[in-house]
C-alpha cells in the first residue's frame, strides 16, 4: 500500500531533519543568544526568513541550487553520484532550512534565559565551558530542547510547498503524507484523503499539547 | 618590605601569599590596584559601595578580563602573556547572591563542587557540620531562607577546596537574626579551617572579630592597608568624613580570666581591666579583637565613683570631630589603642573637652562583642 510508505517516509524525513537540526541549531542558537557580533541581527533575520517567505519561493531557489549546473548540485553529484533535486537527501536539506527557525528560536529563548551569573558560579567551582554546557546549560534548557524538537518535527511533517517544488512525487523517495493527500484529493479519492488528514490533525495536536504542557506558556515567539 | 617584591621574583618567598597588579575599565569606573598580601588568615576588603571591592574579587577569580598580573603562592594566575581561565584558578568565590543552581537540590549543589575539587583538603563531614547544612541536604534550593542559602553557598565553595576563599559581603541582605547566625558560622570556619580569605564588607563592626588584616578601597584604588587595628585608627585620623568611616573602634585585648559566677570575662587592655560578657571559647592569654561602638562609650573627666558601669579606662583626648546632629566624636588614646566616644556638643562644652586632656572612657560591658 503506497500510503503506508508515505507515512513511513514522512516520519523518516521528520526524524532525520530534527536530529540534523539539533546538531546545527544548538551552536547557532548559542551564538545568537550570546554573541555581541554586529552581524548577529542579520544572521538572526536569515534564520527567521523561512517564517515569512512563501514555501514556493524557497523551493524555487532551492531547486535552482540543487540542479547539477549549480555549485551545490554539481558538488553533491561529484561526491555521491546522484542529484539533489527530486531525492530524499534534497528533501532533508530543504526541510532543515524550512524548519530552522522552529529549532533555533526556542533554543535561543532557553539559552538567553539562563542567568550568566550561574555560569560564572559554575566556572569558579572549576567547571570548564564544555562542562558548564553539559551539566548546567543542558539541564536548565531541557524544556527549550523539547519544544524545539517537537516543533521542528511537527513542522517538517506538515510541509508541502517546498517538497512539491524540490521533491515532486516519487513514491518511497519524495512522496510524503502532504503530497499524498494532495494527490488523493485531486483524484477525488476522499476516503484516503480523510484517513491521512485526520491522522496528521491528531499527530499535530498531540505534538503541540506536548509543547504547551512542558512549557506552560507560549513558545511561538520571535524575540 | 613591599618594595622587595616589586620586581616579581622568580622564587616567591613563602610568606608572600598574593601579589596582584590589576587594571580594569568598566564605563567610567577604573580599577587600578597593586596588592601585596603576606600570609594573613582573613583579610577584610573594606570601602563604600561602588569602590570596586566586588570587581577586585571578580578580577582575582578570573571573571572580568582585567589587565595585569596575579600570583598566588607558587602559582601564576595571570601575567602579561598568559591568563588562566576562571575554572582553572584555585579560588572560591561566595557571591553576594549565592548563585545556587536551581535545578539541583542542596546535596547536588554540594556534589557539583565536590566533583570538581582537587583531591584531599577539607573533609566533607567537617564542612557540612561546621556550617550546619546537614539538615538541609535533601531540600530544594528555592525553599531555603536567606541565612540557610548563604550557608549552603559557603559550604559549596569550601567543598571545591579553594586555596583562596573570597566572600562578597556574605551578610548583606540578611535579617538581623540570620546575620548573627551566619557570623557565628563564619567565625568558626575561619578559626577551624585556617584558609586564606578575602572578606568584602562595608561594615567594620562585622569584620572586626573575623579579620586580622584590612585593605581599604576608594574609587577603584587601594588607599590603605595594614593590620585592622592600625587601619581603623588611620581611617579616623584621616578626618573620618568618608561615608565608610567606622562608627567605633577596633581594639585588641588579651583574655585574662573568666568569671562564670558573673558570666563575665576579664580582659587586659594595656594594664587596664575590661569586663565583657563571657567569652569562654577563648583560653586565657589569647589575643582577641573587639569592636567598641562609639555610641556605647561615655566620657568622664574624673575617676567615676559609685557608678554601675564597671569599665572605665584612663586615656588622653587625641582629637575631637564635629559630626551631624550636634554630636562630637571624641578620640581617646588608651595606651597604644584608640577608642571613640560619641557625646553631644552640649556635653563637650560643659566638660570643656579639648585635645590632650586626661579623661576616663566609660564602657558598658554589655555593649561589647
Amino acid at each position: 500500500m503506497t500510503e503506508l510508505s508515505a507515512v513511513w517516509l514522512t516520519l523518516q524525513l521528520a526524524t532525520t531533519t530534527t536530529l540534523l537540526l539539533l546538531v546545527v541549531g544548538t551552536p547557532l542558537a548559542w551564538w545568537l543568544a550570546h554573541s555581541r557580533n554586529p552581524a548577529r541581527p542579520i544572521v538572526e533575520a536569515i534564520t527567521a526568513m523561512p517564517l515569512v517567505m512563501p514555501p514556493t519561493v524557497i523551493g524555487f531557489y532551492l531547486l535552482l541550487l540543487f540542479s547539477p549546473n549549480s555549485w551545490l548540485g554539481s558538488f553533491w553529484f561529484t561526491i555521491t553520484g546522484s542529484t539533489l533535486a527530486f531525492s530524499f537527501s534534497g528533501l532533508v536539506i530543504a526541510s532543515m532550512l524550512y524548519s530552522l527557525p522552529f529549532m533555533v528560536q526556542p533554543l535561543v529563548n532557553a539559552f538567553a534565559a539562563i542567568d550568566v551569573r550561574l555560569r560564572e558560579a559554575a566556572a569558579t567551582l572549576g567547571a570548564s565551558p564544555t562542562d558548564i554546557f553539559r551539566n548546567l546549560v543542558l539541564p536548565l534548557s531541557k524544556r527549550g530542547f523539547i519544544t524545539a524538537c517537537v516543533l521542528s518535527f511537527a513542522h517538517t511533517i506538515g510541509e508541502f510547498g517546498i517538497i512539491l517544488m524540490v521533491g515532486g512525487n516519487i513514491p518511497g523517495e519524495t512522496r510524503v503524507i502532504s503530497i499524498a493527500i494532495y494527490e488523493q484529493v485531486e483524484t477525488l479519492n476522499y476516503t484516503q484523503a480523510h484517513i491521512l488528514s485526520g491522522g496528521l490533525l491528531v499527530l499535530s495536536f498531540i505534538a503541540l499539547c506536548t509543547v504547551y504542557l512542558t512549557n506552560g506558556r507560549s513558545v511561538l515567539r520571535l524575540n | 618590605m613591599h618594595g622587595l617584591f616589586n620586581k616579581w621574583p622568580l622564587s616567591t618567598p613563602i610568606k608572600l601569599m598574593l601579589r596582584a597588579t590589576l587594571q580594569h575599565q568598566q564605563g567610567d569606573f577604573h580599577l587600578d590596584v597593586d596588592i601585596t598580601l603576606e600570609n594573613t588568615n582573613v583579610c577584610a576588603v573594606f570601602g563604600p559601595s561602588g569602590c570596586g571591592k566586588t570587581t577586585l574579587l571578580r578580577a582575582l577569580a578570573g571573571l572580568v578580563p582585567a589587565r595585569g598580573q596575579i600570583r598566588f603562592k607558587e602559582q601564576c594566575w595571570q601575567s602579561e602573556t598568559a591568563v588562566l581561565p576562571a575554572h582553572a584558578r584555585s579560588t572560591g568565590l561566595v557571591f553576594q547572591d549565592n548563585r545556587l543552581f536551581p535545578h539541583l537540590n542542596v546535596a547536588d549543589n554540594l556534589a557539583f563542587a565536590t566533583a570538581r575539587a582537587p583531591e584531599g583538603g577539607l573533609r566533607y563531614e567537617d564542612i557540612v557540620d561546621t556550617l550546619g547544612v546537614r539538615p538541609l541536604l535533601s531540600r530544594s534550593v528555592s525553599g531555603l531562607s536567606g541565612g540557610e542559602a548563604k550557608r549552603v553557598a559557603i559550604a559549596r565553595t569550601l567543598l571545591n577546596q579553594p586555596r583562596l576563599l573570597m566572600m562578597d559581603e556574605p551578610l548583606n541582605g540578611l535579617d538581623q537574626y540570620s546575620k548573627k547566625e551566619v557570623l557565628l558560622y563564619l567565625a568558626q570556619l575561619t578559626q577551624q579551617f585556617n584558609l586564606p580569605t578575602l572578606y568584602v564588607s562595608h561594615d567594620i563592626e562585622e569584620v572586626a572579630g573575623l579579620c586580622d588584616y584590612m585593605l581599604v578601597m576608594a574609587s577603584g584604588k587601594v588607599t590603605d592597608h595594614g593590620s585592622i587595628v592600625a587601619v581603623t585608627q588611620r581611617l579616623h585620623r584621616s578626618g573620618g568624613t568618608m561615608t565608610a568611616a567606622p562608627k567605633g573602634a577596633v581594639i585588641e585585648a588579651t583574655v585574662n580570666s573568666h568569671e562564670p559566677a558573673y558570666s563575665l570575662t576579664r580582659l587586659d587592655l594595656a594594664g587596664h581591666t575590661l569586663f565583657v560578657p563571657m567569652q569562654n571559647q577563648f583560653p586565657s592569654g589569647k589575643r582577641i579583637r573587639l569592636f567598641l561602638p562609639a555610641r556605647d562609650v561615655a566620657v568622664a573627666t574624673a575617676q567615676p565613683q559609685g557608678l554601675s558601669i564597671r569599665n572605665s579606662l584612663p586615656g588622653i583626648v587625641e582629637s575631637l570631630h564635629s559630626e551631624a546632629n550636634n554630636r562630637v566624636k571624641v578620640a581617646i588614646r588608651v595606651a597604644d589603642q584608640l577608642l571613640f566616644a560619641e557625646v553631644t556638643r552640649h556635653a563637650k562644652d560643659a566638660l570643656s573637652l579639648h585635645e590632650g586632656m586626661a579623661v576616663f572612657a566609660l564602657i558598658k560591658s554589655v555593649a561589647l562583642g
